[in-house]
């Protein structure tokens, strides 16, 4: 009974998820425009073209900061907000479940509204600083200087929640004695997190950071919403980059191969990524 | 070993917490910088939500005009904005594309996932955790590196720009993650299951099916809401794979109809498709949040 129940979930992901990455490998070393079937071999030339690509360098910079300072942000609001729902509050389930309804809502809708927010000529956020007297802050929010800190923040509300929640599970495991002895022994608030709280979640906490870094690089439908009809070239993220080369921005380049090579990079830079921070939040295990 | 009970019982209470805390004027004075920290998020959040839910209410006069105002004219405007929408930019049509493909997506992916998993992880058979491996190993792979591979093999068999193509397509990738979820909910169920089964001499398939499959109901039900929550925002395979308008998804229909707002800037019909595509997850939020926010922090729990 093995192979007839494992046989059509292998068969459907071999041949729909893995057959094609693996394809990816072999497209990537082409050149082609997907017009025709000539496909020209160039060997490792997509790759050589993106390191002098200055598009490719910005896009992998905007996507690393927005990995990292959303990441921060993120984890330090979920802290914060975990610390805060804790204690005795009312309410406390509503709290959570609002916090974490954004990540429910399809990116394209989230990013819209975002956008509409983020309108100069009509948006609330340029009225309200207008109305309240602080014109003078008013900014083109999605502009080239703006764009990589405008979306982080739209990151930050969209997924801060399902970290929240994810680390609130992590910090009920642990024994409510520990906290109690804790204030008996007159612990601030500050000792107590980072002497009991971090170290005893840690082990969710680097789980968490791992699902992050993994879904923050994967990011598109939000950005690309955000920022439509198409952010400029210094707000490229490594997916937008990759959408515009393969079937383009509302404005088709249509170089397959290259937009494949960029895609084996991604994966590269996940994989390179979640790496190098089980690396460096590796530490001796604490059972309880 | 914790998934199944989070499974069985999301909205688990610490023991210590399940009676009420007591107000106190003290504590509730004491909790206030607390209240007003968490009531500045959650005003920001609603306010947003309330924000494009008025807009959706307005003429363009009134949202070019006045970003702050209340809507004048609600019912007449509204009228005027939905219908624009859901007949005129064919949101209707792509309203039923997304329930079709969601929810065939949905039922394909958990019925082909739980015998996947079932084996997996309540039969020892040679080369079990490798396979284990190959299916974890989807988790990692980006939709980006597939896109051109994956184009070109709907071409070949026939399905581009089908909805069964973008439906097998999201079986497919649904897979992984689906089989990773129930194998963890399935290896913390007891053995003594099978093993009465097996006393009352009950055949495999049966004890698959008429032991099992019950008791797995509830992880099978956080499966199924997981993969609906996904697929249902799903944009990037489906504006790669679809293009004959009778065929797109609600965000893929959402974002060309951004496009057209581009030239005749109806911006308040394009508030209502917004609310069109938010409002049934916000729906299903609400009636189902715990049993979703169970299912999508599931994999972090263990």
């Amino acid at each position: 009974m093995v192979v007839p129940f494992l046989f059509p979930a292998l068969a459907v992901y071999t041949l729909i998820f893995v057959y094609p990455a693996f394809d990816a490998v072999r497209v990537s070393l082409f050149q082609w425009n997907g017009f025709t079937t000539r496909m020209t071999y160039i060997g490792f030339g997509n790759y050589r073209h993106l390191l002098s690509d200055p598009t490719f360098w910005v896009s992998l910079r905007n996507t690393a900061v927005i990995a990292i300072g959303g990441g921060a942000g993120i984890f330090g609001l979920a802290f914060f907000f975990s610390a805060i729902l804790q204690r005795e509050i009312r309410g406390k389930k509503f709290f959570r479940a609002l916090m974490f309804f954004p990540i429910v809502l399809p990116g394209v809708g989230v990013g819209m509204i975002w956008q509409f927010v983020y309108n100069r000529s009509w948006g609330p956020l340029s009225a309200f600083l207008n109305a309240v007297g602080l014109g003078s802050l008013d900014q083109t929010w999605l502009g080239p200087k703006l764009i990589i800190p405008s979306l982080t923040i739209a990151v930050i509300w969209t997924y801060m929640g399902f970290y929240l929640v994810i680390l609130m599970a992590g910090i009920d495991k642990i024994p409510k004695s520990y906290f109690e002895a804790a204030k008996m022994d007159g612990a601030s608030d500050w000792r107590t997190f980072w002497l009991i709280t971090l170290p005893m979640t840690w082990d969710v906490l680097v789980v968490a950071m791992v699902l992050w870094l993994i879904s923050a690089m994967k990011i598109f439908d939000l950005i690309v919403a955000t920022t439509f009809p198409s952010p400029p070239r210094s707000g490229f993220t490594m997916t937008i980059f990759i959408w515009e080369r393969a079937v383009g921005a509302y404005t088709p380049v249509f170089e397959l191969g290259y937009a494949t090579a960029l895609g084996v990079v991604l994966l590269v830079c996940v994989v390179a990524g979640v790496a190098v921070l089980r690396l460096i939040t590796r530490r001796e295990r604490i059972e309880y | 070993m914790d998934t199944a009970t989070q499974v069985v019982t999301p909205a688990r209470q610490h023991p210590l917490e399940q009676d009420r805390p007591r107000l106190t004027p003290g504590r509730l004075i004491g909790n206030l910088p607390y209240y007003v920290v968490l009531g500045l998020w959650a005003a920001l959040t609603i306010f947003i939500l309330l924000w494009l839910f008025s807009g959706s209410l307005k003429s363009n006069v009134e949202i070019f005009g006045s970003p702050w105002a209340l809507p004048k004219n609600p019912s007449a405007d509204g009228a005027k904005n939905y219908s624009a929408a859901w007949t005129t930019a064919h949101m209707s049509i792509y309203f039923v594309n997304s329930v079709l493909v969601t929810s065939v997506s949905v039922v394909i992916t958990v019925a082909i996932s739980a015998p996947a998993a079932y084996v997996l992880s309540r039969i020892p058979f040679r080369g079990s955790t490798l396979i284990n491996y190959y299916f974890i190993a989807g988790m990692g792979l980006p939709f980006q590196l597939i896109l051109v591979p994956l184009y070109v093999l709907l071409v070949q068999i026939g399905l581009i720009d089908t909805r069964a193509g973008l439906t097998l397509t999201y079986v497919g990738v649904s897979i992984p993650f689906t089989i990773i979820l129930l194998t963890g909910f399935f290896r913390s169920l007891p053995s003594e299951l099978e093993e009465a089964g097996a006393v009352d001499g009950c055949s495999e398939l049966g004890i698959f099916w008429r032991i099992m499959m019950p008791i797995a109901t509830p992880g099978l039900f956080t499966a199924a809401i997981f993969n609906f929550v996904m697929i249902w925002q799903e944009f990037l395979l489906a504006q790669l794979l679809l293009s004959s308008d009778g065929n797109k998804t609600l965000p893929v229909g959402l974002m060309g109809l951004r496009q057209t707002m581009q030239y005749n800037s109806n911006w308040a019909a394009m508030f209502a498709a917004v609310m069109i595509i938010v409002v049934p997850s916000f729906i299903v939020f609400v009636a189902l949040s715990n049993r979703i926010m169970a299912g999508l922090t599931l994999g972090a729990g263990k």
